[in-house]
């Protein structure tokens, strides 16, 4: 079940364009509603909490804790094999929305909960730069 | 559902699809097998089944699923049919589906069934792949590399951090459940194994080692739903339905407002109702069937479900309490950890376990005198929770 673009290239969406676009330009950035202040991540049309359509993007700080982390230590596609092991993780961000990533500079058993953590991201192709998480000071 | 549901409606027979794995096995055939087995088990006359209710396939993409499996069960005129697909929680919540259809007077006898082969389906290569493709936000999850297992294991990992379980007390889990499945002949795993073998098995995805994980097979099962009215001129003793619950809410784990709380309350929403309408104590529960994708899922279930106190779960788990002739047997068939996961109706088996428990049917896997079991499905990531209470007229 492998695919012509691969895993690791995102399936960019209409609406999570934007988030793709400030990545290249090395910056996270995540949609906001504008009428009550929610965060929403991963995209939507509509804020989840007040549905409004009144919807923008914003950088963030890209600083937060890490909430959960898991180790990979078996691909699931050959794309990955030279990568493992790697570690995935939540990352609570200190705008307070949970974000997937894939922790960097870290040694899997140097992996902790709460671990204090900023972005970092890296360039997998022209387009696509994927956000990862380092240690903060 | 409504405390005047309670008791309202019997499962009246069920069928197990021809387990364990055999090479080329057909998700028709398993889906067929199950339904003519659950047929014949009720005493039922096929035509006076009008409610279909399927849980479709990872393997086979087929719309009106449902209505196909109508056409080839010559099943001349049913009033109410749905392709349920809810995956591993599909058992208890199409069982809700099956009693709202049957409750309004679209029906009078409702069919239920789930069965898949995944693992012939798409091979021991292509099931990981599943994870990605099926559960995972292609867009924000994918590309970070999380493997079928990586979603399960952050939400785990973290119960385990925040109550300071050990891999130790989850082998326990993996064992327990090993245990039942020697005692099942179509359970796919039937070698005893020891918390030592668990823990030198080898790292998938921490905290997950291999024997953490649920395996892939090919199987399912189907059961018959009717009235109490009509259940008490069939063949069987009726197993009544006292009480279900269903809670259904985030996917993604991005929407979770906290990866401890959030699993818990939604179990405990399912497991409330269910136990609520059936008016049945977590203590008077003889027989247990939940969700085992995992080794760490089954404490956080029973806890979640309020078997046990907050953080409870790894210890109440201990001690061979959910093994065979434990205080509290769970998943005596073996579970998808030992008895195999197979896909789109993955635990299927859990329900007609117990209910074979409750018939007496249970050979060796037998819990004297069950009379009342509980019987909690999920799906997905954590997200899709339905839950049973059933009981024999003791249970009443």
């Amino acid at each position: 079940m492998t695919t012509e673009r691969g895993w690791k290239t995102p399936r960019i969406s209409k609406l999570g364009r934007p988030h793709w676009e400030a990545a290249r330009r090395g910056r996270l950035s995540i949609q906001h509603c504008r009428d009550c202040g929610k965060y929403i991540h991963y995209p939507s049309s509509l804020c989840e909490n007040c549905l409004s359509e009144n919807l923008e993007w914003q950088e963030v700080s890209g600083r937060g804790t890490v909430e959960s982390f898991s180790t990979v230590h078996r691909a699931f596609s050959p794309e990955f094999a030279a990568d493992v092991p790697y570690t995935v993780a939540l990352v609570r961000l200190e705008e307070g929305i949970l974000l997937l990533t894939w922790l960097a500079e870290v040694a899997p058993e140097e992996a902790a909960f709460g671990m204090r953590v900023e972005v970092v991201f890296e360039e997998i192709s022209d387009e696509i730069s994927l956000h990862r998480f380092r240690p903060s000071a | 559902m409504g405390d005047e549901l309670r008791g309202k409606f019997c499962i009246v027979g069920v069928g197990e699809a021809p387990s364990p794995y055999v090479a080329d096995s057909d998700h028709w055939e398993l889906n067929l097998i199950a339904c003519k087995r659950a047929i014949e088990d009720s005493g039922i006359d096929k035509r006076e089944i009008d409610v279909v209710i399927s849980t479709g396939s990872m393997v086979v993409n087929r719309p009106r699923h449902h209505v196909v499996l109508c056409e080839q069960l010559g099943i001349p005129l049913a009033r109410f049919t749905e392709n349920s697909a809810m995956g591993g929680g599909a058992p208890t919540s199409n069982l809700r589906h099956a009693i709202a259809a049957l409750n309004s007077g679209m029906g009078k006898a409702a069919l239920v069934v789930g069965a898949d082969n995944r693992l012939s389906g798409l091979g021991r290569g292509g099931a990981p792949e599943t994870g990605p493709s099926q559960y995972h936000n292609a867009e924000f999850e994918v590309p970070f590399g999380p493997i079928m297992a990586t979603l399960y294991a952050l939400v785990c990992h973290r119960w385990m951090h925040e109550f300071g379980w050990t891999a130790e007390q989850m082998a326990e889990v993996a064992v327990a459940h090993r245990e039942h499945a020697c005692l099942h002949p179509w359970a796919r795993f039937r070698t005893p194994i020891t918390k030592a073998d668990v823990l030198a098995s080898r790292m998938v995805c921490t905290p997950f080692r291999l024997l953490d994980c649920s395996s892939f097979t090919d199987g399912g099962g189907a059961y018959v739903v009717t009235s109490t009215e009509r259940a008490r001129s069939l063949r069987k003793r009726p197993i009544y339905v006292l009480g279900t619950g269903g809670a259904y809410s985030y996917y993604y784990f991005e929407k979770w407002p906290d990866l401890v709380e959030t699993p818990r309350s939604i179990i405990g929403a399912a497991a409330d109702e269910a136990f609520g309408t059936a008016r049945v104590g977590r203590g008077d529960i003889d027989v247990v069937a939940v969700a085992d994708m995992f080794t760490a899922v089954v404490p956080i279930a029973l806890e979640s479900a309020g078997f046990c106190g907050r953080g409870e779960g790894a210890d109440f788990v201990g001690d061979g309490r959910i093994g065979p002739g434990g205080g509290l047997p769970v998943n005596t068939h073996g579970g998808n950890l030992s008895y195999g996961n197979p896909g789109m109706g993955a635990q299927f088996n859990h329900l007609t376990e117990v209910c074979k428990q409750l018939w007496g049917e249970a050979e060796d896997r037998q819990v004297p005198g069950a009379k009342l079991a509980y019987v909690h499905n999920w799906s997905g990531n954590m997200s899709q929770h339905g839950a049973a209470v059933l009981g024999t007229e003791l249970g009443l």
